[in-house]
């Protein structure tokens, strides 16, 4: 494969790449800040539920 | 600070080792992906990525793009991740115990913490003189050991109290500062330096080897892109702080959507910074006192420098470049970028040997001796361990003097478990006859990677390239793993892993 033919390659490589990240950083920054709401619901609830709040169990 | 406060906060809901260790296995698909990119994104894979660009130019983005489909397949797949998150363990020694024996574990687990302690060594080191050097601080005072303190207790603050919980809900907000500095540097280098300048430039020095992987003395070659793809499998699927994640989501079905989604994010931690080293190259060899710093004997650099001269590390090229280029309003920016990517790969690193330890060597040890550990002792136990492995990456990081190439370093580092784990993974998770032996066997054939450090060949007396050595370690451990297990077959099969129809067969 000529020179050229490599040097476009890569260039679509990286265009390509940088876009996807660029779209994956919007969706991510989004839909992580729900999932981080939803992780400290789930263990409060299980806190709750345990009743062992602030402690660690001794189960092993 | 944000990050200390989180820890400081989410400290109360850690009740057990499951939540220290996996978050509960709470984590939803995005929160999966931020703390896994953030994890595999350091500010070492910057600064020895970009050192590859640096000197092979465009011909690097290969290995980006085997790391990009290796993880999409694994993703596609499940292979390997799908059954190991199936079957709920906490880390893969573990996986160990359950397939093979406890004594196979407690190997497994020593290799793996030998390996990843040592392979995370220099990370402190290499971080601080990057934010030392980008910020204008002198390398040679007291601000190199002042930085590597003060982030290294940052680190272990919130690591110590919150565990998993907080190593993501950090990595995310750290994701969210690193992504926007990625992408601003490198629309900067593009707009200073003209995206067909770059390209041209390289066509004017490197020549043919600065685009194709496969030509001949250009560095790479056949036999390093099959290497590239391997250690693309090993990134995702084998190396522990990776699979971590994937033990922490929520369903073995969301580990198979992380895979494929966070696969442009194993593209990108590598194609951008070779994008800033090829930068960096073309703007040093485009301006002839910067030429003459890095190649004081012109391009290409002689194998051995004329008496008397000597060049600048071409590790400094990178940090050099972003320093002549950004403004100084968004040098801050950069910063902060570059610090998320060393706190969110320390964070996740300190947790994973330190659980490690305690779950796959303390722990068995101490129920074969008759005397279980609870769930609080492992959590304290695991919390002393990350400050005492703290302790050891800022000594080593103080007082190593080694001379080695930093990614020579850490892939013969990593090899002495990866190799090892590969043929473990592979063989107990879809080959039935895997016996407890052969695992043993093909764990301490792992060590033969060692003999890809440079003292070491020199030792011998031979000279073998680190693919060569690293593909042969991988047959080896393979080798060994079936001969032993044929040989001497465990009594009594234990049972399979539980399958479903999404495996691979």
């Amino acid at each position: 494969m000529s020179i050229e033919s490599w040097s476009i390659i890569w260039k679509i490589v990286f265009v390509i790449g940088v876009s996807m990240f660029a779209i994956l950083a919007i969706l991510v920054i989004a839909g992580g800040a729900r999932d981080i709401v939803k992780l400290i619901q789930r263990l409060k609830n299980d806190d709750e539920v345990s009743g062992i709040s602030e402690t660690i169990s001794d189960e092993e | 600070m944000i990050s200390v406060g989180i820890g400081i906060y989410v400290r109360k809901f850690i009740r057990n080792m499951r939540d220290f260790v996996t978050a509960g296995r709470n984590l939803g698909l995005w929160l999966g992906i931020a703390t896994m990119t953030g994890t595999e994104l350091g500010l070492i894979t910057v600064m020895y990525s970009a050192q590859k660009g640096f000197t092979g130019g465009f011909a690097t983005f290969h290995i980006a793009m085997a790391a990009l489909i290796v993880t999409f397949i694994v993703g596609l797949t499940g292979f390997i991740v799908y059954r190991l998150r199936e079957m709920k363990v906490l880390t893969i020694p573990e996986f160990y115990e359950k397939r093979f024996d406890r004594k196979t574990r407690i190997l497994g687990g020593i290799m793996m913490v030998l390996g990843g302690i040592l392979n995370m060594g220099l990370f402190l080191k290499v971080g601080s003189m990057f934010l030392v050097g980008i910020t204008g601080l002198s390398a040679t005072s007291w601000a190199l050991p002042a930085v590597m303190i003060f982030l290294i207790t940052l680190v272990l603050i919130y690591t110590v109290l919150g565990g998993m919980v907080s190593v993501v809900i950090a990595d995310y907000v750290q994701f969210v500062v690193l992504s926007i500095s990625l992408l601003a540097i490198t629309f900067i280098s593009i707009s200073k330096l003209g995206w067909n300048n770059i390209f041209d430039s390289i066509q004017n020095t490197m020549g043919t080897a600065g685009f194709d992987p496969t030509v001949a003395g250009g560095g790479f070659g056949w036999e390093y892109i099959a290497w590239m793809f391997f250690l693309g499998l090993v990134s995702c699927a084998i190396w522990p702080t990776a699979v971590a994640r994937a033990l922490s989501m929520e369903t073995p079905q969301v580990v198979k959507r992380q895979y494929m989604i966070t696969s442009v994010s194993y593209l990108i931690r590598f194609l951008i910074p070779y994008f800033w080293g090829i930068s960096a190259f073309v703007f040093i060899t485009n301006d002839a006192t910067f030429s003459a710093l890095f190649f004081p004997a012109g391009y290409p650099p002689p194998d051995s420098m004329p008496a008397g001269v000597e060049a600048v590390d071409n590790l400094y090229g990178m940090p050099f470049f972003l320093g002549k280029i950004i403004p100084a309003g968004l040098i801050g920016l950069v910063t902060a970028g570059m610090l998320a990517a060393f706190m969110s790969t320390h964070d996740s690193y300190l947790l994973c040997w330190s659980t490690s330890l305690t779950q796959d060597v303390v722990a068995p040890i101490a129920k074969s001796a008759g005397r279980p550990l609870t769930s609080r002792r492992k959590v304290t136990l695991s919390r002393i361990f990350i400050v005492m492995i703290g302790g050891f990456v800022l000594y080593w990081g103080l007082f190593y003097k080694g001379s080695e190439d930093i990614w020579d370093y850490m892939a013969v580092t990593g090899a002495i478990y990866f190799t090892g784990a590969f043929a473990l993974l592979l063989g107990g998770l879809y080959w039935k006859r895997a016996s407890s032996t052969g695992a043993f066997m093909a764990l301490i054939g792992g060590l033969g990677a060692i003999v890809g450090l440079t003292p070491v060949q020199d030792l011998l007396g031979i000279e073998l390239s680190s693919a060569r050595v690293g593909l042969l370690s991988i047959i080896g451990t393979i080798v060994l793993m079936i001969i032993g297990s044929l040989l001497f077959p465990d009594r009594k099969h234990r049972k399979e892993p539980k399958t479903s129809p999404n495996h691979v067969h």
